[in-house]
């Protein structure tokens, strides 16, 4: 179940907010200053952040800093009263998934919190994966690591042989090993696999 | 001299005659012993009511009314037992008659002397002297010429439709008459003369009074009238010119000041002076010149002339125009001139204070209107630096408002919708309505423009009022304020908004001083003192990094500024309008380092 951070330092729309979203069937928890939030944010849980950049712009870019860092890449929506394109390229460049000037239609912000928790949501799902990939990366022994790097990069068999100094027969074994472990039945799944490691490193 | 005429208390023929005559004596006399001085006889024609200089002797004829043989026998005898054995240096004799009447008779009373004659014209000589000349007898020759009275009759009066001619019945008189006839018949050029006959003076007078105004009257001599009144003709003259219509003439220049326009006249002044030389040289034992025939000078009475409404403009050159009365301007040229000029002064002087203050006072408006501009333009200036917080005031309170309307939209919408959660959203939408609608209001206070109404204020309510716009701003900016008001009310006179600007100033040069210092560094205190004389002083300390003493006066000069886009005139335009409160701003010695401002009011507030 995703939750909705809303941070605002204005008691008033905290709490209007909070209702809206809660009629929207959305689980929220509202915080009025920076600090407060980042001591009870759980980067594991799903959902998104909604904050008030407030008047001081500095402590919310210094928020999204913040939880750019610690935060789990935890998707932040702005809310601003005073929408300055600066702020907002500077917002949309530490990772911003929207920039909504105050007062925000209701429909807009809970497009904007729909799309961030769907942005959210796959990005926990790639996560996720990645993980398995690299916990099955895990079980294979340093041989069987080198061999993969050797078939990921589309050698045959004999050619690996030759570079890591050994039977092609020997290398014909570890690659049954590697395929095994890993779970693919051919090579071009096997690529699949690991390239989808290879854009979660450089995403 | 001929100013100087209506000045002498007799006015005479003879009388001035004699006094000419003595007058040019009068050195040569006194240089003499007593035996060696001149002896003198006046003969006199007429009576003794002409007062003469008793110095000399003078003897009346009075040949008018005595003029019978025995009586001039007698006058001969007497002249004679007084005066033969004297041994007379000269006889002066005025009158043609007398003259006559001497020569006969010179030698029994005043054997040898010289004479001297004068007072008569043309045809008394030949009167007195058929036309002869003798030896040691001269003197001088009136002109008594009706014609060129007469001309300049005509000159002055161009239109006159008549000429009246007025002579007496004594002797004398009607010799006037058969002189003049013997001239002029009926007209004189081209006007008709009309000769009134002999009658009384009062018959005289009435036909004087009936005349056409534009009448020329000529009144030759009356010394007798019809019914044997005498006169001597000057009183005649001044009862005629008095109650004639028409404007008088006459020939003798006696009669001139006596209400008689003018003749053409001698100057007396001149033939006194001419018969006075002859005396001397007669007295001398010079042989005497020739008889000196005295000019005729056109003559006119200024006042009779306005009297009679004639124009002076007419005169012939060199006509003398005698009691000529000038106009104050005429008189005092000189004096209404530098009265004038002074009066010109002060005129342009208070003028010029009129319009100089006058000027000073458009001034002053104007600048108190600019005064006023500048303060609303620099308050502008300063609520524009806090537009953008002042912006998120208004917008935090929709946007509160927005999203619980929206909330409560879909609550509604539910079924059972929850009320108690709608009241509760009404209840949040109404406080947020409120605050919007209070910094708008705050605002509004500030910027209003217009007439400078001054009122009894709190000035903590102006302090809470002004840090309530200002508190985005400063939170914005990460500065502390702390409030430290004096309990109760202040109560000061005043502008609200222009106090409140002060305020604003104050507060967020506070601010602008402590940019460069860390977040929690920056802090604002803001005091408010009720002091007991009833003063009021509001205080501002930041933690900046202060003003040096000898700098201290210098901010409050117009265009000084510390900010690289400040104006310079906060502080200025502030100061001006503690002053216009009566009060005074000022930087004071801080307790700590920063900056400290004490903005002080007067008891019971201000003038206007």
């Amino acid at each position: 179940m995703s939750v909705v951070w809303l941070v605002d330092d204005d008691a008033a729309i905290l709490r209007g907010l909070e209702r809206l979203l809660n009629a929207e069937g959305f689980v929220t928890r509202c915080f009025q200053d920076a600090a407060t939030f980042l001591d009870a944010h759980d980067p594991a849980l799903a959902g998104c952040a909604v904050i008030d950049l407030g008047l001081r712009e500095s402590s919310g870019l210094a928020l999204q800093d913040r939880l750019a860092k610690d935060g789990g890449g935890r998707p932040v929506i702005f809310l601003t009263g005073q929408s300055s394109i600066p702020t907002a390229v500077q917002a949309m460049r530490a990772g911003a998934v929207d920039y909504l000037t105050k007062p925000v239609e209701a429909d807009t912000l809970l497009a904007a919190i729909r799309s961030a928790l769907e942005l959210d949501h796959a990005r926990r799902r790639q996560l996720s994966a990645e993980r398995d990939v690299r916990a099955l990366l895990a079980s294979l022994t340093p041989r069987e690591s080198e061999v993969l790097q050797e078939i990921v990069s589309g050698r045959l068999n004999k050619q690996i042989a030759h570079r890591l100094g050994a039977a092609e027969k020997t290398i014909k074994v570890h690659r049954g090993r590697v395929m095994q472990k890993m779970g693919v039945r051919s090579v071009a799944e096997l690529v699949t696999l690991m390239s989808r490691l290879q854009d979660a490193r450089s995403a | 001299m001929a100013r100087k005429l209506p000045k002498l208390p007799v006015r005479s023929l003879v009388s001035v005659l004699i006094l000419l005559a003595a007058l040019v004596f009068a050195g040569h006399a006194m240089a003499q012993s007593d035996d060696t001085r001149p002896r003198l006889l006046f003969i006199v024609e007429s009576d003794s009511r002409l007062p003469l200089v008793k110095a000399l002797h003078v003897e009346y004829l009075d040949m008018l009314r005595f003029n019978d043989p025995r009586e001039l026998e007698l006058n001969r005898t007497f002249l004679v037992e007084r005066y033969g054995g004297l041994g007379l240096d000269a006889v002066m004799v005025l009158g043609a008659h007398a003259l006559s009447y001497v020569v006969a008779n010179r030698e029994a009373f005043a054997p040898g002397a010289p004479i001297v004659y004068g007072g008569f014209g043309e045809a008394g000589m030949m009167t007195a002297l058929s036309g002869q000349t003798l030896p040691d007898v001269s003197g001088v020759i009136s002109p008594f010429d009706f014609r060129s009275t007469l001309d300049l009759a005509l000159t002055v009066q161009p239109d006159a439709p008549e000429i009246v001619v007025i002579t007496g019945s004594a002797r004398f008189d009607r010799q006037w008459r058969s002189a003049f006839t013997s001239v002029i018949a009926d007209t004189y050029r081209d006007l008709p003369v009309r000769f009134l006959p002999e009658a009384t003076a009062d018959e005289y007078l009435a036909e004087a009074r009936t005349l056409d105004p534009g009448a020329i009257v000529l009144l030759l001599s009356v010394n007798l009238d019809a019914e044997g009144r005498r006169f001597l003709p000057v009183q005649f003259a001044e009862a005629l010119a008095e109650a004639s219509a028409a404007p008088v003439w006459s020939l003798y220049e006696t009669q001139i000041g006596k209400g008689i326009v003018g003749g053409t006249v001698e100057d007396l002044s001149s033939t006194g002076r001419e018969i006075g030389k002859m005396l001397r040289t007669a007295i001398a034992g010079d042989p005497l010149a020739e008889p000196v025939k005295v000019t005729a000078v056109p003559t006119v009475d200024w006042r009779a002339m306005q009297r009679h409404g004639l124009d002076l403009g007419r005169l012939p050159k060199g006509s003398r125009i005698l009691f000529y009365e000038p106009t104050l301007w005429e008189q005092y040229r000189v004096f209404l001139i530098a009265v004038a000029a002074v009066v010109a002064a002060q005129t342009a002087t208070i003028f010029g204070l009129v319009f100089h203050r006058r000027r000073y006072f458009r001034t002053q408006a104007s600048l108190d209107l600019e005064r006023s501009q500048l303060i609303h333009v620099s308050r502008n200036l300063r609520l524009g630096q806090l537009s953008a917080s002042l912006a998120h005031e208004i917008n935090q309170p929709l946007a509160a408002i927005q999203a619980n309307a929206e909330a409560g939209a879909r609550i509604a919408g539910r079924t059972p919708p929850d009320l108690v959660e709608i009241g509760a959203i009404f209840q949040d939408i109404n406080n947020d309505v409120r605050r919007a609608a209070s910094t708008i209001a705050n605002l509004r206070r500030l910027m209003v423009k217009g007439e400078v109404t001054m009122e009894r204020l709190d000035l903590n309510e102006i302090v809470r009022a002004t840090l309530a716009l200002a508190q985005s701003e400063l939170a914005n900016s990460g500065v502390q304020v702390r409030q430290v008001l004096s309990p109760g009310p202040v109560e000061v006179s005043g502008n609200g908004p222009q106090l409140q600007q002060i305020v604003l100033n104050l507060v967020l040069n506070a601010s602008e001083a402590m940019d460069g210092l860390p977040e929690a560094a920056k802090t604002l205190r803001v005091s408010t003192v009720f002091h007991p004389g009833g003063a009021a002083t509001l205080t501002v300390e930041d933690a900046g990094p202060g003003i040096p003493p000898d700098q201290r006066e210098e901010v409050f000069r117009p265009f000084v500024s510390s900010k690289p886009l400040g104006l310079g005139v906060g502080l200025a335009i502030c100061r001006s309008i503690a002053a216009a409160h009566g009060g005074s701003l000022a930087f004071v010695d801080p307790e700590a380092a920063g900056a400290r401002i004490v903005l002080t009011l007067p008891p019971g507030g201000a003038r206007t």
